[in-house]
């Protein structure tokens, strides 16, 4: 068998592993990256559909995070921000949310005046006080200060946005935490081509240092000797190769990390805590084709009152490139009745599908559904549901997981993968020199 | 020959993206046109669950 001896090996080129291997090909390590997918990027990529450049996820980013991010390693990054980044569809009417104290300003606008004064009184007690408990979930915390189904339907929408969960599951402490890590990321908007060129940048960043990255090599086992990771055996072209590593970093999620480093060699309480704590977080996303804008608000317009659609963003308003000439793309988010399976994806569709309808007009004479994509299993919004902290390390020495699905407090969708993703590599920093491979 | 398992199928829809002959469409779950597939699999290389497999 071939082997190939490395400082870092990491499994899957996702956002997380992406910007993990620009970081630490940076700082002098001897960086391989394998994908089983023939693209780099996972969900965050884009692909070629009907002469339409269709994301495989990711969509809304910000110059705050996923810009500085790319300024840290020396990445190209461009942005376009829309002016107004929101609108609220609020009793059939939108209204611009306003850069700053925005959620305050929705509230007034849903709610009579003292119920909006108690809501928001609550809300600045949880931000510069104490936040509420893990133990209540986002909609009991908000019900003791407001019945109304709009005020509710911010909450939702703030909540499912880049969690995947409905304001009944998510944790009102997690949420809170969440607040206010984004409250200082400013400036979101949408990636000319496509979210696929940041981790496009990152892949390059990450070549230029050094790193290797396999495209259609599948890793067949995470290698390992009483306890201390060793390395990964990975299918390729050209057949098994027997990749030698110090560190092990997988971006596939915790569950296909298992699966790889096999049960038997995992310590109980790992497992058991795997077993309560990991739900992936669904989303549904139709991208609808028109001959004509459908939306006036080039950003995201809410839904604060729908079946089951989110938000709807006009991609090619701001975007032309991502939709042949004389077409318009638009995306259509949709969360589902609950994120536990089983589901109904066919009802949830038809859901999302009337909110459509209802809420653009032109829907039935000028669009057609493009692709109707369900995110949730082994492909979705996030692979664990925010709150349930599981750990980036494993019980292997020097078995990492990056990504998602080992997102830190406070932190949901792609940045959480980024975040988990420095923090794994501050601790390869401190355990590993680089280079040691080559020695 | 192209085979679906739907227990493993998100519905995410990547395969009908890649699809060169638009011989498979989403709705849920993926499903085949064999009348235009020609079992090029370039569909399961992209399927990022393994839903899509090659069996004879």
């Amino acid at each position: 068998m071939k082997t190939h001896k490395c400082d870092v090996a990491i499994i899957g080129s996702g956002l997380g592993g992406a910007a993990a291997a620009a970081y630490l090909s940076r700082a002098g390590y001897q960086v391989l990256v394998i994908d089983r997918l023939p693209f780099v990027g996972g969900r965050c990529a884009n692909l070629d559909y009907q002469g339409f450049r269709l994301p495989t996820g990711v969509v809304w980013v910000s110059d705050g995070f996923h810009g500085q991010l790319c300024r840290d390693v020396g990445a190209s990054f461009e942005i376009r921000v829309p002016k107004p980044e929101y609108f609220y569809r609020i009793r059939g009417k939108d209204y611009e949310m306003p850069a700053k104290g925005g959620l305050r300003a929705m509230i007034a606008i849903a709610a009579e005046e003292a119920e909006a004064n108690r809501a928001m009184a609550a809300l600045k007690r949880g931000l510069s006080w104490q936040e509420p408990p893990m133990s209540i979930s986002v909609k009991a915390w908000l019900q003791q200060f407001s019945a109304d189904p709009s005020v509710l339907g911010i909450f939702e929408m703030l909540s499912t946005l880049s969690s995947g969960l409905r304001t009944f599951e998510l944790p009102a402490g997690e949420f809170f935490r969440y607040l206010m890590a984004m409250s200082a990321v400013k400036n979101y908007g949408f990636v000319p081509g496509g979210c696929g060129n940041i981790t496009e940048a990152l892949a390059g960043v990450g070549k230029a240092n050094g790193a290797e990255i396999w495209l259609r090599a599948p890793a067949r086992r995470i290698t390992q000797k009483n306890g201390l990771v060793t390395g990964v055996l990975v299918d390729t072209a050209g057949g098994q190769v027997e990749v030698q590593a110090r560190a092990v970093l997988s971006n596939a999620g915790p569950q296909a990390t298992v699966d790889l480093v096999g049960k038997e060699n995992l310590e109980k309480g790992y497992l058991g805590d795997l077993e309560q704590k990991l739900h992936a977080s669904p989303q549904i996303i139709i991208y609808v084709a028109s001959d004509r804008p459908l939306l006036e608000c080039p950003g995201l317009t809410f839904l604060t009152e729908s079946r089951r659609v989110l938000f709807m963003a006009p991609l090619t308003n701001l975007c032309p490139e991502l939709a042949p000439k004389g077409q318009h793309l638009t995306e259509v988010a949709a969360f589902l009745g609950n994120s536990l399976p089983p589901y109904n994806l066919r009802q949830e569709l038809d859901l999302a599908m009337a909110d459509i309808r209802d809420n653009l007009p032109a829907f039935d004479k000028h669009a057609r559904v493009l692709l109707a994509g369900c995110y949730h299993g082994g492909w979705p919004v996030m692979r664990c549901w925010p709150g349930n902290y599981l750990p980036q390390k494993t019980p292997i020495e020097n078995l990492y997981n990056v990504g998602d699905g080992v997102a830190p407090p406070g932190w949901w969708g792609s940045p959480s993968a980024v975040q988990s993703a420095r923090i794994v590599i501050e601790d390869v920093k401190r355990r590993i020199s680089p280079g040691e491979a080559s020695r | 020959m192209l085979t679906i398992l739907p227990e493993k199928c998100v519905g995410c829809g990547m395969c009908v993206m890649v699809c060169p002959e638009e011989a498979l469409a989403v709705w849920g779950l993926v499903e085949v046109d064999r009348k235009k597939c020609t079992d090029c699999l370039t569909c399961v290389e992209y399927c990022p669950v393994e839903a899509l497999e090659d069996r004879p």
